[in-house]
């Protein structure tokens, strides 16, 4: 397993996630997708504004903005205040930020959104997948410590020394030196 | 970091509570303890403890003997450096010389990926308190933009913990310069994200109108400057540059906290005069709706909503502002109307 630089979005809807890679190009636009528009990174739940927001490379540092969305964007667990009327506010991204689109005032509550992670560091390989249905008795151990996944919200990313993990409801997505365990 | 203590939270909320200037003249300025004393009385016990005579002492801080009797009667140095200058003249150790910094200039502590910091802090380790001045000052002198390697700046970000053990590592003058040419590129993106921030900042709200709204709210000549600078990334960040520009720009007070950590400093104090009135207009501001999309200025996303005055903020402080008899305050005042051209 290596480490890889990156700048790269993960996205999970509907149990599966989505990578995107954002080096590719500078600017990327996140939205519903409709018949007509078409946004870069798209997603298909209704509460998620069809121009929800956008991603931009500026000076070598990527931001995400959100266009005054309906229900909104939370940054790391905020809601990303977009400034007075009419005015934008970029917000800076780094690794591990998560983001959720589209949940309104109930982000705790709701089950209806969209989230994501901004990733600056990735590894050369595919995410372990498993189901977490009596999340109770599972833990995640990197060796020394280990994380109880009845900890976490309904949706939770977690980066440890050299490997991360995803929570999306019942389903746990896991890269690098780290492995699930039930407790007995 | 700071440790914020529950009076300077309770004066914060006090602040955004206030429905108007008068109650915030009336129940919550007699609260606040005014910075001004608190510098006053540090930097004449630390004149007065000084060997220095006043004349050397102000000599060593590269100031004048006039300034140095301004700060005797309480003015604040506006600039980070001056704190840093005053502790090595005065012969501070690491924690006494952040606490001036923090304490008492409401500034970030030493931080070892800015390059001025990394010499103070080598100095302050390694040097003798008589001559950590005079070092200082040869030190930097030696390494200009040359010794650094701008373009390195692709390379990985390195932490400030790594930085830090590496540099206390660092014994003597040779190794300093090996350790400062093998970190050029962590000095020269010390301040890569702030600049990055308003830059973006500025693309996002005003796209070519940034000239248009210089000129049309009258900006000092350092204010352009400094955003000509940022755009070069050659600016070394100023405390009330960055609250004066984010009131230009019509920011909120969450993101001109931002802006201010993204410079390694504290977000905005409460418990000063002058921040608390800052404080108190982003707040009222925000809380009373200005800004609404009723102006004649269009923004770069050519929307009929899009409309704000960008005017607004600015005007709204300034009457805040000329409310007040205070000489910091009327100081920043200069700064806003486009006066103070220092």
């Amino acid at each position: 397993m290596s480490e890889i630089s990156c700048n790269k979005l993960l996205v999970l809807e509907s149990g599966r996630i989505k990578e995107y890679n954002l080096d590719e190009k500078p600017r990327w636009t996140v939205g519903r997708q409709t018949e007509d528009n078409h946004p870069d990174i798209s997603v298909s739940l209704k509460t998620v504004s069809r121009e929800q927001g956008v991603f931009e490379m500026k000076d070598g540092i990527w931001f995400y903005t959100d266009l005054n969305s309906l229900n909104g964007t939370y940054l790391n667990g905020k809601k990303i205040n977009a400034g007075f009327d009419g005015r934008r506010s970029p917000k800076i991204m780094d690794d591990s930020f998560t983001l959720v689109f589209g949940s309104g005032d109930s982000f705790y509550l709701s089950g209806f959104l969209i989230f994501a992670v901004f990733l600056k560091k990735d590894y050369d390989e595919d995410w372990r997948i498993y189901d977490i249905t009596n999340r109770n008795d599972f833990v995640v151990n990197d060796g020394n410590i280990n994380f109880e996944l009845k900890d976490l919200g309904l949706y939770a990313f977690k980066r440890t020394l050299d490997g991360m993990f995803l929570v999306s409801n019942n389903i746990l997505f896991l890269k690098g030196n780290l492995n699930l365990f039930q407790k007995k | 970091m700071i440790n914020i203590s529950n009076e300077t939270i309770f004066v914060k909320d006090q602040i955004s509570r206030c429905e108007d200037i008068d109650e915030l003249k009336e129940v919550v300025l007699p609260m606040i303890q005014d910075q001004k004393n608190l510098w006053q009385k540090k930097i004449n016990e630390i004149v007065s403890e000084s060997p220095l005579s006043k004349k050397v002492f102000a000599e060593k801080c590269h100031v004048s003997r006039v300034m140095l009797d301004k700060w005797l009667k309480g003015s604040i140095p506006r600039d980070r450096e001056k704190f840093i200058e005053v502790a090595l003249v005065a012969g501070y150790d690491l924690p006494e010389t952040n606490k001036l910094l923090t304490r008492y200039g409401r500034y970030s502590e030493l931080y070892s990926k800015t390059l001025g910091d990394c010499v103070a802090i080598y100095v302050i380790k390694n040097e003798p308190p008589e001559t950590r001045s005079e070092k200082y000052d040869e030190i930097l002198e030696k390494i200009n933009a040359e010794t650094l390697n701008i373009e390195g700046s692709d390379s990985p970000d390195i932490s400030t913990e790594i930085v830090n053990q590496k540099l206390y590592e660092v014994r003597n003058e040779d190794a300093l310069q090996r350790f400062i040419i093998e970190n050029s590129n962590v000095f020269s993106k010390a301040y890569s994200k702030l600049f990055a921030a308003v830059n973006m900042f500025i693309a996002a709200n005003y796209t070519e109108n940034v000239e248009k709204l210089s000129l049309g709210q009258g900006w000092s000549s350092s204010l352009k400057h400094t955003v000509y600078e940022i755009k070069n990334g050659t600016w070394h960040p100023n405390r009330n540059k960055i609250i004066s520009l984010g009131i230009h720009l019509s920011m909120t007070h969450e993101e001109v906290d931002e802006l201010l950590q993204l410079a390694h400093m504290e977000p905005l104090y409460s418990k000063n005069t002058f921040e608390g009135l800052i404080m108190f207009a982003l707040d009222s501001a925000e809380m009373e709706g200005r800004l609404r999309p009723d102006s004649h200025f269009e923004t770069n996303q050519n929307s009929s909503e899009n409309y704000f005055d960008p005017d607004d903020l600015l005007r709204y402080t300034l009457d805040i502002f000329r409310e007040f008899d205070d000489p910091e305050v009327k100081d920043f005042l200069k700064e806003l109307e486009g006066i103070n051209d220092e």
